[in-house]
């Protein structure tokens, strides 16, 4: 039997946050957080019929999704609320891997610096492809697996930091 | 966080003030909840896991569905499956919850770079190995030499925390004795005392 990773996605209500828990509602075990309950409720109903067999929890808390969570993706869509995440989540984050999701669009900055003691992963986020950079090779590689999951091509890119 | 983790160092050891801050960058915090699976059999056992709060098992299940447990864990003891984790080959165990748990998980290799970078957490893991093959013999020894009613009273000397806080079935598991024959044991014992 394969252990099922569990994955917290902070800000899930975000564009992006319900495409990555769409697409990856069935391979792993997912711990939704937003702070608009409306739309965590609209996307945990539309997983619901799409994956019937998915195993899905709402978390109010961020610092509590991320304590239980494997894997951490921060999809908030401004830089304010993912600087505001990290900060709360630093503590639990410890030698997890933690994947700032980033609009290539956007210039949004690294949260690297408020979590130094996590695997720390970017994704710059683009139509058909992803910028997928960090230093570790398990974090890297599970994250190319979720870009692959949402339809787009990772390119590995060895973080300098 | 890592309050029952250092109060358990330090019966120990000394560490400084910089060294807990330190071992503290080599740990996962991680909570599961009741029934979830640390590790399922045929996985690679990749984290020993220190408990702060909560209970685990481990256990194997036979060709016919039954649970034979092999070790509990609750605040301020390990949980691994340590052949697994020291050889990486696929682990015959299950680990789960019993109750909401609290962990610390440690990889292999933040486990190799802490013992480099804070000798003293060495010194803290022989203890705590030596401490193992001890209790690993007496148990053999008991699960060979030892009539049931034996076995239960061992048990209930050695570790009253375990009779306490397991469910009798899990304990008669534990003992390789079927939960009627202990329940059995428990009554004469009583009648006795």
């Amino acid at each position: 039997m394969q252990y099922k990773n569990t994955i917290a996605i902070l800000g899930a209500g975000s564009e992006l946050g319900q495409l990555i828990a769409q697409k990856i509602a069935g391979t792993y075990r997912l711990l939704l957080m937003d702070s608009s309950e409306l739309q965590l409720n609209q996307l945990q109903q539309f997983l619901v019929n799409h994956h019937p067999n998915a195993e899905i929890e709402l978390v109010v808390c961020s610092k509590d999704a991320s304590w239980e969570g494997d894997i951490i993706i921060i999809a908030a869509d401004n830089e304010t609320e993912q600087a505001a995440i990290a900060k709360k989540i630093n503590e639990v984050t410890t030698c997890k891997t933690v994947i700032q999701i980033k609009d290539a669009l956007l210039d949004m900055a690294s949260l690297q610096s408020i979590l130094p003691y996590s695997k720390f992963i970017t994704v710059d986020w683009a139509n058909t492809a992803a910028i997928v950079e960090g230093n570790d090779e398990a974090s890297l590689s599970i994250t190319g697996e979720i870009v692959h999951l949402c339809g787009l091509k990772p390119i590995f890119k060895k973080s300098l930091i | 966080m890592f309050e029952v983790f250092f109060s358990q160092v330090k019966d120990k050891v000394l560490l400084s003030e910089a060294e807990q801050k330190l071992v503290k960058t080599f740990f996962s915090p991680k909570k599961i909840r009741k029934k979830q699976y640390l590790l399922q059999e045929g996985n690679i056992c990749r984290h020993l896991a220190f408990v702060e709060k909560g209970l685990l098992r481990s256990y194997s299940v036979d060709e016919k569905g039954i649970e034979h447990m092999i070790h509990f864990a609750w605040e301020g003891w390990w949980m691994a499956d340590m052949l697994s984790f020291l050889s990486i080959e696929p682990s015959t165990y299950h680990i789960d919850a019993i109750e909401d748990a609290e962990l610390l998980l440690i990889s292999r290799n933040d486990f190799e770079e802490m013992l480099l970078k804070v000798p003293v957490m060495e010194r803290y893991f022989r203890i705590l190995f030596q401490n193992n093959i001890i209790s690993k013999e007496r148990r053999l020894i008991s699960s060979i030499s030892n009539t049931a009613e034996e076995k239960f009273i061992h048990l209930s000397a050695t570790n009253p925390e375990l009779i306490k806080r397991i469910p009798q079935q899990l304990v008669a598991s534990y003992l390789g004795i079927t939960p009627e024959t202990l329940s059995r044991i428990k009554k004469k014992l009583n009648q006795i005392s």
